[in-house]
């Protein structure tokens, strides 16, 4: 029911960081209300009056105030911080209507005095937001009404402006592959009381778990494991689309739509086994050299290894109510927390959502950069990401000991100060490649 | 899921209002300022004097960042900030205890302003047992949310708070928990297998029992009380079984170890506030318990002046309400244990004068009972809670309070033109209700 721990986490530190920070106390940003969207309008304290215009949103979470707004208008442009009609509530999203609230946005964008370009900004669960505006934006409705989406946009998301360019940090596949990834597969509910499956049991030594440090699960596991949790989801699914099936023909309890819930799942209690074994290769490593802009600034091209450390809260939180199980509805989960899959690895149908960063960046052409947290887990998807997109020109880097909030792992460090660096690098890196382009 | 018609529907006035007040609003710019997990939006007038009196605008869960109140009062010279707390767009996270340390924050906030001497809070609908919760600890400290007859008590991390200087309920309500109970249609019954059941004898929707599709129902007399006997019944029954399960937690014998989900069908709106309900009075608003004052009471008229009289509400019925209540989105509550227990429940032996109003933390009828600093209590009188507002007003403990209906009003303070016999007869609601407030705090602050 709870944004993340770790978004909690990173708030917190991005509050310490704001607090520290003169620059912001100089700020004043103007609080724009658009229909159904908040949003707040960062424009620099000083200096030449902006032409580039960033947008920067989620689907959920609260980004009026994320580090982004302030770090992009010190640099010079301007910022569009804006939350969703569905702030804060995970149960009422009913996705295919979210390009509409990116719409409002940009039409704000474009019409301020001196704005030429505008850049989309997707972090996180912003990531699938901002690209599927775009995907539609570029190719028209019909993107997000094809065949094999489970739920398609209606009309109504009309024409879309395109943006200039996106950028990614720290973008995800999509929720629906972070909801499938997030499953404990060997707990279910039968009469009340929990069932475990102990071969499927993420939280078992004899499963290569370890309470105090980093687990390793051997290859078997991991493949039965990733078989499993698309076993899970699919078997919910297939009741869900049973049950609305029956609704269409007035044989339910409900005329519209009912509850969902899904246990042992939610992001904050994930059973992800990447969370407890950061060493699995196909998330936490690229598979080619890629560029790492490291602490100092200076940037190097190799194989780059996340350096995120395990999560140790995971047992306990994964069976909690609040931290575990997602509160759905048959419209929040089927267009925003499903997708059709074999497994939760390399078996997914990222087209079958138009929640998916991964689909939709295929259908992207502007300018695209990528910037992977390289104290986090979505280096593999991230790389997947940048080799998909069709931009002709297109970048991808890792910023050494970041975390999902750009702010510096601490726990990861060898040395205090280690990863000191990470936001001022993160931003300057937009910036030289927003100046660069626009 | 979504919002209530009624609140959408003022929403929708407001926007136009918004639009009719461009110009004045145009020329406003107010500040967002993130107040830790509070946002918030800061409106100070465009020009004239710096305002030494702040108002404080909020909800429990929807959106107050751009309320009307936030323009009118800058445009009245009044400094307001207008904010969301931790738990906006959310019923089912509400954590109603955690409530008091929001309004620390803003309090706290337009105290350092500049210029500020008085801070008024400002309760509309669900901001009225948020902002008189504020005062009643602050005035008595935290053991007034922590008396034995709560439900749910309050955390002593809610103590050290600031008391403001004046409080105004422009349309509050009783407390969310009085609202769930009236709101919740006691014929609509779950089976264990999911399956919906209506019981005939109950059903506020059949014609059998008094209801009009095409107009104003009217429930008899017997009907109206076996109906908020059977209100309470429900709440009781779902409060014995989630303080039960509860219990199983504590001994490791439930499925989770701190919480689950609590599914009201025929609830009303999820959403904040009402709609899609099974309250009587809004199929039949001649229920003179809830639609009319007691005593005669000042009414503001819509060309300005006040008579004194019994007061009754003009507003219209909303048969509507029969498709919306059978339905998820608009008719089914979703909770969990702990927003069920802290935000949604009260102990009753019936709907409408069994309330135990003090054993929740959310009750503005309770909580005005403990506070003595100036009150103003301000009514729609196009809408549903001219009643509760006069008890509001009879129970408040304050020494310097004021009671006013405006005259066919809707909730959210727009012209109920539904409720008109000549277009325009309430054309004034808003720069009334504004008038009134802005003079009444300038004669006191």
């Amino acid at each position: 029911m709870k944004i993340s721990r770790y978004l909690g986490a990173c708030a917190l530190t991005l509050a310490g960081l704001l607090a520290a920070s003169p620059l912001l106390a100089q700020s004043h940003p103007e609080y724009v209300p658009l229909g159904r969207i908040q949003a707040a309008l960062y424009k620099p304290d000083s200096g030449p009056a902006p032409h580039i215009a960033f947008l920067v949103a989620h689907r959920t979470a609260n980004n009026l105030s994320t580090n982004a707004c302030p770090e992009l208008s010190k640099r010079g442009f301007m910022v569009l911080c804006f939350n969703t009609r569905f702030i804060n509530n995970e149960t009422i999203v009913d996705w295919e209507q979210t390009p509409l609230d990116v719409k409002a946005a940009m039409d704000f964008v474009r019409k301020q005095p001196g704005i030429t370009k505008v850049v989309l900004l997707g972090h996180s669960g912003g990531s699938p937001l901002m690209s599927l505006y775009q995907a539609i934006a570029e190719n028209g409705a019909g993107f997000c009404q094809k065949p094999e989406r489970m739920v398609k946009c209606a009309n109504n998301i009309g024409t879309l402006t395109p943006a200039d360019g996106l950028v990614f940090p720290d973008a995800h596949p999509g929720n629906p592959a972070q909801a499938l990834r997030g499953i404990n597969p060997s707990l279910s509910i039968a009469n009340g009381k929990v069932a475990v499956d102990p071969s499927l049991d993420p939280f078992d030594p004899k499963n290569g778990y370890n309470p105090e440090g980093a687990s390793h699960y051997s290859k078997d596991f991991q493949t039965r494991y990733y078989a499993a949790q698309s076993k899970v989801m699919n078997e919910q699914m297939t009741k869900v689309l049973a049950a609305k099936e029956r609704m269409s023909k007035g044989d339910y309890t409900f005329p519209d739509n009912d509850i969902v819930l899904v246990p042992f799942s939610d992001q904050d209690g994930s059973a992800g086994l990447m969370l407890m074994d950061p060493s699995i290769p196909e998330f936490m490593s690229t598979k080619a050299p890629r560029k790492l802009l490291k602490n100092d600034g200076s940037v190097v091209t190799e194989i780059v290894h996340s350096v995120a450390v395990p999560e140790l809260g995971q047992a306990k939180a994964n069976r909690e109510f609040n931290a575990g199980v997602k509160v759905l509805t048959f419209t929040s989960y089927l267009s925003a927390n499903a997708t059709r899959s074999t497994n939760s690895l390399s078996g997914i149908e990222h087209c079958s959502t138009n929640i998916s960063t991964i689909c939709n960046i295929q259908s992207i052409k502007a300018p695209t950069m990528v910037a992977a947290m390289g104290g986090w887990r979505f280096i593999g998807d991230q790389e997947q990401m940048y080799e998909l997109s069709p931009a002709a020109d297109k970048d991808f880097v890792v910023i050494e000991g970041a975390v999902h909030g750009y702010t510096p792992c601490t726990k990861c460090e060898k040395t205090p100060g280690q990863y000191s660096n990470t936001v001022k690098n993160l931003f300057d890196y937009i910036a030289a490649w927003a100046n660069k382009r626009f | 899921m979504r919002f209530r018609t009624i609140l959408a529907a003022s929403a929708g006035a407001l926007a136009l209002l918004c639009a009719y007040t461009a110009a004045s609003f145009a020329q406003s710019h107010p500040e967002y300022v993130p107040l830790g997990r509070v946002q918030a939006a800061l409106y100070k007038p465009d020009s004239g004097q710096t305002p030494h009196v702040a108002f404080l605008v909020a909800h429990r869960t929807a959106n107050n960042l751009n309320n009307i109140a936030c323009t009118e009062l800058a445009k009245r010279g009044f400094m307001a900030l207008c904010f969301n707390t931790r738990f906006i767009n959310n019923e089912a996270q509400v954590r109603w205890e955690e409530t008091p340390l929001d309004v620390k924050a803003a309090v706290e906030f337009v105290r350092k302003q500049p210029g500020i001497t008085k801070v008024v809070l400002l309760g509309h609908s669900g901001g009225s047992p948020l902002m008189s919760l504020y005062e009643a600890i602050a005035e008595n400290g935290v053991a007034y949310c922590q008396k034995p007859e709560r439900i749910v008590k309050c955390a002593d991390n809610v103590g050290g708070l600031t008391p403001v200087d004046g409080i105004v309920f422009p349309d509050a309500h009783p407390g969310n928990p009085v609202q769930a109970l009236r709101d919740l249609n006691p014929s609509v019954v779950m089976g264990d297998d999911g399956k919906i059941t209506v019981i005939p004898q109950l059903d506020p929707f059949s014609t059998a029992n008094g209801f009009n599709p095409n107009g104003t129902s009217h429930y008899s007399k017997e009907f109206i009380t076996r109906y908020y006997a059977a209100q309470s019944k429900a709440m009781n029954d779902r409060l014995a079984k989630v303080l039960a399960a509860q219990e199983q937690i504590k001994k490791g014998e439930y499925r989770y170890s701190d919480d689950d989900i609590v599914v009201v069908p025929g609830g009303g709106n999820p959403g904040a506030g009402a709609g899609g309900d099974g309250k009587l009075i809004a199929m039949d608003p001649d229920i003179a318990e809830l639609m009319q004052t007691v005593q005669p009471r000042k009414l503001l008229k819509n060309d300005g002046t006040i008579v004194t009289q019994i007061v009754k509400s003009v507003a219209v019925a909303d048969p509507e309400n029969a498709r919306t209540n059978r339905r998820f989105d608009t008719g089914t509550k979703v909770f969990t244990f702990r927003s069920f227990l802290s935000a949604n429940a009260t102990r009753s032996t019936n709907a409408i004068d069994g309330i135990e109003d003090c054993s929740s933390n959310n009750s503005t009828v309770c909580a005005v009972q403990s506070i003595h600093v100036p009150v103003l209590v301000a009514a729609m009188g196009g809408y549903h809670f001219v009643r509760d507002q006069e008890i509001i007003y009879d129970k408040s403990a304050s020494a310097d309070k004021d009671y006013v209906v405006i005259e066919g009003a809707l909730h959210g303070y727009t012209p109920c033109k539904a409720c008109e016999k000549t277009p325009g007869q309430y054309a004034n609601t808003v720069k009334n209700l504004f008038d009134y407030i802005a003079a009444w705090t300038n004669k006191r602050f």
